[in-house]
């Protein structure tokens, strides 16, 4: 809207400058009323032609889609702004005006209801859609997963190898850059990380403790191919040689050397900091154990500055795997945040408690009235991340015998201590097929959810792919995940991992691809 | 359903669009022969059946083709066609007839559809005879070449193709809209079938440049069309041009609204609200905007795009959010930029926000907090600029500052005053300790920055006194509330020498921690005392090798393994 006035203004300058021009104005993703109307107000309606620049899913890579509309978090979780829903709907249109309308539609949250209600409708509005040859289709499934439905995930600190690139240099729209640190060169990489790049396709979803090695490995291997070249015989062979393999060794080399800089900043940078307690801190508050010495640490942090948006990371998560936090802890952890931090993110403070990240626990008056032993004794009530955490079984019985190297299970995304809410709800989701006996784990969750199904009589298998090629997973195990409100990296590859075990082919949509840092800076508010 | 019976009305339809042709619009003619072309060709005119799919578009457009027949035109009806003119007298009583007697031979459907027509014209007479111009001036082609206009097969079907559905339902809804007519004129269809193959392709032209124009002029007429709310909404959802004039009463309004809402589309759901905004007077606004918590919302995020805070504050108040209106005040309080401004707004912010409101006292407190701080910063920041220029003051010498103190937060301005003025008295406002007890600062909060700022100064003594209490008998103990590892953590960190560190951390109670701090912090003596304690030789020989040879700590590790009084273990 501030762009409305600025372009209002500015040919409002050129008109008393006595230019005479006629000016188009671009606006994405589409004309909104307000904009035209300032548009209006300022007298210049007349001079502009006004054309629409839709947004869609931008692939990011074979199996990620994304909006790339980090503000749609903030836009419609914090300010209740339904804007965005539009572009969503379209967006989920258009794939189907691809892929045939799909089927099987499982949504859980207040947001996913909305879009899906109101893509409905746009489907209905005759020649706007028309579905590719009948009952054909291509995605079988597909999830609307609103995202406050899972806030521990991206508020924990992320393991994998690009989860850690994404919070420690932070990856946008695919791309990342690396600095001196890392290239060891004076001016910084611009590297597009997919799964063309071969290595980065192999180390991706690992385990960061399993990737060293694995370079290690694959730098030999490296090596053995150079070494081909001196037992090069015939000119046929060199030929041959410089011709094919020779390009994809270098190219290889290149980014090999890249991604073991990287992981050593990563490295330096983690045992630096405090990490390892960072983590331990996290694991035990997804546990709910030993909850005074969490608040310890992080009380220690906030009295010692450390950085601000971590602390508060540590905070949201307490809050959410709690219910809130206790009253006293609340007041006291929030009064010295304010006292180190400045009294400005009393801002931030209120926009966390309106979203439910960071709240305080209501008082009980019978509580109150109680000494503070027995008001802990009181605690262990189960918090209701604690009891969907348990009906879920989110963390594993024991980290110690985990193998993060060839993982069973998806709680390797978090070492072992922790499968991602989200991910594992959609794996039950699509093992029953709807909500049934998932009932009280959907009640918990903030918003409803709903499930509509085709009747399995009417199911077409996507063409005959079925029959065809039995490499191609047939359409009813393709799903396609809606992420409104963005997910993370750790998500992504816990659902790779989740396609792999169970032979589903996931194709993943999101309004944006976030981390923990990014979650909360859509939230913080700084004196404008 | 009877073929003749379908067959004459059919017929009656025909008559009725060449009656009407001139003021009808071409466009319609030609999506008219298509569909008529159609159900001849595929069904036996299945004629109730079609009505009742189509019932949901006809009935929107059963307004916009009524209104298509403008009075002063009879006259062109009774020139063409002799029969025609009681047709036309008899459609003009038709619509007017009461509704009772449609029923007796429509299908009940209909019904409602003439009574929204009448309604529609009843209701906006003039709006009726706005959309004639465009049509008369078309007319007077329509006089050059009389019937090949609506014959062409060919067009016809390209335009089914690209024609808006809109359209042809438009005609369509002719039928519907005109039901019990069995007026028969037998020839004109095979007039009409004769001469439809004679086109050429500039004809085809030409009608498809004037079908362009005609559906803009529709797209104009439907401005005068009251649309359902839900209709509308549609538009606006699709990116079309649409209008909300015709939105008069209060509760069409209304209605709008909660179409717009139902949709989920924030525009059109923003675009609602403030239509209700400007049309209505406040108090009647206020009260629907109320009831409807998505529309509230939309409303709020737009004054805030707008920058209209003071309205904002306004709904904020009456919608009995105080805590959201004082966090407002506040923002644009600390959004001035020369702290003695920032000092007054929130001093007034305070007092009308947060002072009278009990269940924001938490908050009140910290802008309270806020507002001393920078009461006290204000001249500390005077007093030190001023000793900072004089240069007389050794420390500003030795560390000139780095910033301003001003607008720091709490334990910023604690180190600085830690750095800067440490001994000062307790009534003196720089002083460390009063702002301790101003701001009710915990011990542990004192602590990190006392002593990380002594450390940095080097201030050895001091840092000394902070540990050391005395208890009963006059002794003197070593206490940290943080503990001493910690301590002796940011000793390192503050780039203390390892003697410095070492002193604390001698101090540390588990000797494993001591072990490894003392390594990793390069205080080897601690290292040599903790092994000797632990007896552990083997270690203690592994730990000398690491040392550099000929310095203190290799001596002192080489007496300790000489020293046979030790018993060392196994």
């Amino acid at each position: 809207m501030v762009t409305m006035k600025y372009i209002a203004d500015h040919i409002n300058a050129d008109k008393r400058k006595g230019v005479k021009m006629t000016y188009k104005v671009l606006m994405v993703p589409r004309k909104l009323y307000i904009c035209e109307n300032i548009l209006e107000q300022e007298g210049v309606y007349g001079y502009v032609t006004i054309d629409e620049f839709h947004l869609d899913l931008v692939p990011l890579d074979k199996d990620i889609l994304s909006l790339e509309l980090p503000e749609f978090f903030r836009s419609f979780f914090l300010d209740g702004d339904q804007s965005w829903f539009h572009t969503v709907a379209q967006s989920l249109i258009n794939i189907q005006q691809l892929m045939g309308v799909i089927p099987n539609v499982y949504g859980q949250g207040r947001c996913a209801k909305m879009v899906h209600t109101l893509m409905k409708k746009m489907l209905s509005i005759p020649d706007t859609f028309d579905a590719p040859g009948g009952n054909k289709y291509e995605i079988g499934h597909l999830i609307l997963i609103d995202r406050d439905a899972d806030y521990v995930t991206p508020l924990c600190s992320q393991v994998t190898y690009e989860g850690l690139l994404d919070d420690t240099f932070g990856i946008d729209a695919g791309f990342i850059e690396f600095g001196k640190d890392v290239t060891g060169k004076d001016q910084t990489i611009k590297l597009l990380l997919t799964s063309q790049d071969e290595v980065y396709d192999a180390i991706r979803n690992k385990h960061f403790s399993t990737v060293f090695s694995f370079l290690s490995s694959k730098a030999k291997q490296l090596q053995t191919g150079y070494d081909k070249r001196h037992a090069l015989e015939s000119v046929r062979d060199m030929k041959n040689f410089v011709a094919t393999e020779l390009r994809d060794l270098k190219h290889q080399h290149k980014s090999l050397a890249l991604h073991i800089g990287a992981c050593e900043v990563i490295l330096n940078k983690k045992t630096k900091g405090d990490f390892e307690e960072f983590l331990r801190t996290e694991h035990s508050l997804l546990e709910g154990a030993d909850m005074r010495e969490n608040i310890n640490y992080i009380e220690e942090r906030i009295n010692r500055q450390y950085s601000g948006i971590q602390t508060l990371r540590l905070m949201c998560l307490l809050s959410q795997t709690q219910d809130g936090i206790a009253s006293r802890e609340f007041r006291s952890l929030k009064t010295q945040f304010l006292q180190s931090d400045g009294f400005d993110w009393m801002l931030t403070f209120f926009n966390l408690k309106k979203l439910g990240l960071l709240t305080e626990q209501e008082q009980a008056p019978t509580v109150k009235s109680l000494s503070k032993v027995a008001a802990i004794a009181a605690l262990p009530r189960k918090s209701a991340f604690q009891a969907v955490s348990k009906k879920l079984n989110l963390i594993p019985k024991s980290i110690e015998n985990f193998d993060l190297k060839n993982p069973t299970d998806m709680a390797y995304v978090f070492s072992g201590a922790y499968t991602p809410l989200s991910c594992k709800y959609i794996e039950q989701i699509l093992a029953r097929e709807g909500f049934t006996g998932l009932d009280d784990v959907g009640r918990v969750l903030p918003g409803d959810f709903f499930s509509e199904i085709r009747p399995k009589s009417q199911k077409g298998r996507g063409g005959q792919s079925s029959q065809t090629s039995h490499l191609e997973p047939s359409a009813s195990r393709v799903v396609l995940v809606y992420f409104l409100g963005g997910c993370t990296y750790t998500e992504i590859t816990a659902l790779r991992f989740l396609g792999q075990q169970k032979g589903y082919k996931f194709i993943i949509a999101t309004t944006a691809i976030t981390n923990g840092v990014k979650l909360l800076q859509q939230v913080i508010e700084t004196p404008s | 359903m009877c073929v003749d019976v379908s067959d004459h009305r059919w017929r009656y339809n025909f008559k009725m669009a060449l009656s009407a042709r001139n003021k009808l619009s071409v466009d319609e003619d030609e999506s008219y022969w298509n569909t008529s072309q159609i159900s001849q060709s595929t069904k036996k005119f299945n004629f109730d059946d079609d009505v009742h799919e189509e019932w949901d578009t006809a009935k929107r457009f059963s307004k916009s083709a009524m209104k298509d027949l403008p009075f002063e035109e009879h006259e062109d009806v009774i020139n063409w066609d002799g029969s025609a003119t009681s047709d036309a007298v008899a459609f003009k009583s038709a619509r007017y007839r009461p509704p009772a007697e449609v029923a007796g031979s429509a299908p009940t459907g209909r019904q409602g559809g003439d009574l929204k027509a009448k309604n529609v014209l009843t209701g906006k007479m003039e709006a009726d005879t706005r959309p004639s111009t465009t049509c008369i001036t078309h007319s007077k082609e329509h006089d050059r070449k009389p019937l090949a206009m609506t014959h062409s097969r060919s067009a016809s079907l390209t335009l089914g193709k690209t024609s808006d559905s809109d359209l042809s339902s438009s005609l369509r809804n002719h039928q519907t809209s005109v039901p019990n007519f069995t007026g028969s004129q037998p020839g004109i269809d095979d007039i009409v079938h004769h001469k439809k193959t004679q086109q050429t392709a500039t004809e085809i032209a030409k009608l498809e440049s004037e079908v362009n124009f005609l559906r803009r002029a529709h797209a104009r007429q439907d401005r005068w069309t009251k649309l359902e709310p839900k209709e509308t909404v549609k538009q606006i959802i699709k990116g079309e041009i649409y209008s909300l004039e015709l939105y008069k009463s209060k509760e069409d309004k209304v209605a709008f609204l909660d179409a717009a809402i139902e949709s989920h589309d924030g525009n059109a759901i923003t675009a609602a609200v403030l239509y209700l905004r400007n049309t209505v007077k406040k108090s009647i606004f206020n009260q629907e905007l109320m009831e409807r918590a998505v529309a509230v919302s939309h409303y709020l995020q737009y004054l805030k795009l707008h920058y209209d805070f003071s309205e904002l504050l306004d709904m904020l108040g009456m919608l009995g959010r105080n805590e959201e209106a004082a966090i407002l005040k506040y923002k644009q309080s600390v959004a001035a930029t020369n702290p003695e401004v920032k000092l007054r707004n929130l001093q007034t912010c305070y007092r009308t926000h947060f002072e009278t409101d009990s269940s924001i006292s938490h908050d009140a407190g910290h802008v309270k907090q806020q507002i001393e701080l920078l009461e006290r910063q204000l001249p500390i920041e005077k007093s030190d600029k001023q000793m900072e220029l004089e240069g007389r003051t050794r420390i500003f010498k030795e560390h000139p500052r780095k910033a301003s103190v001003l607008d720091t937060s709490v334990i910023t301005t604690l180190y600085y005053c830690c750095f800067y003025h440490y001994d000062l008295s307790e009534n003196s406002l720089a002083c460390p300790s009063a702002i301790c007890k101003k701001h009710g600062l915990t011990d542990k909060q004192f602590m990190w920055v006392a002593l990380s700022a002594r450390s940095r100064i080097r201030d050895w003594k001091g840092i000394e006194a902070l540990f050391t209490t005395k208890n009963w008998y006059g002794g003197t103990k070593m206490k940290a509330v943080i503990g001493f590892e910690k301590v002796a953590e940011v000793l390192h960190k503050t780039g203390a020498p390892p003697d410095a560190i070492s002193k604390y951390l001698r101090l540390v109670d588990d000797s494993d921690k001591k072990l490894e701090l003392g390594k990793k912090y390069k205080c080897h003596e601690v290292v040599i005392d903790t092994l000797v304690a632990n007896r552990e030789k083997g270690e203690l020989q592994a730990y000398q090798q690491k040392l550099v040879p000929h310095t203190v700590e290799f001596y002192y590790a080489a007496d300790a393994l000489r020293n046979s009084s030790i018993k060392w273990k196994s």
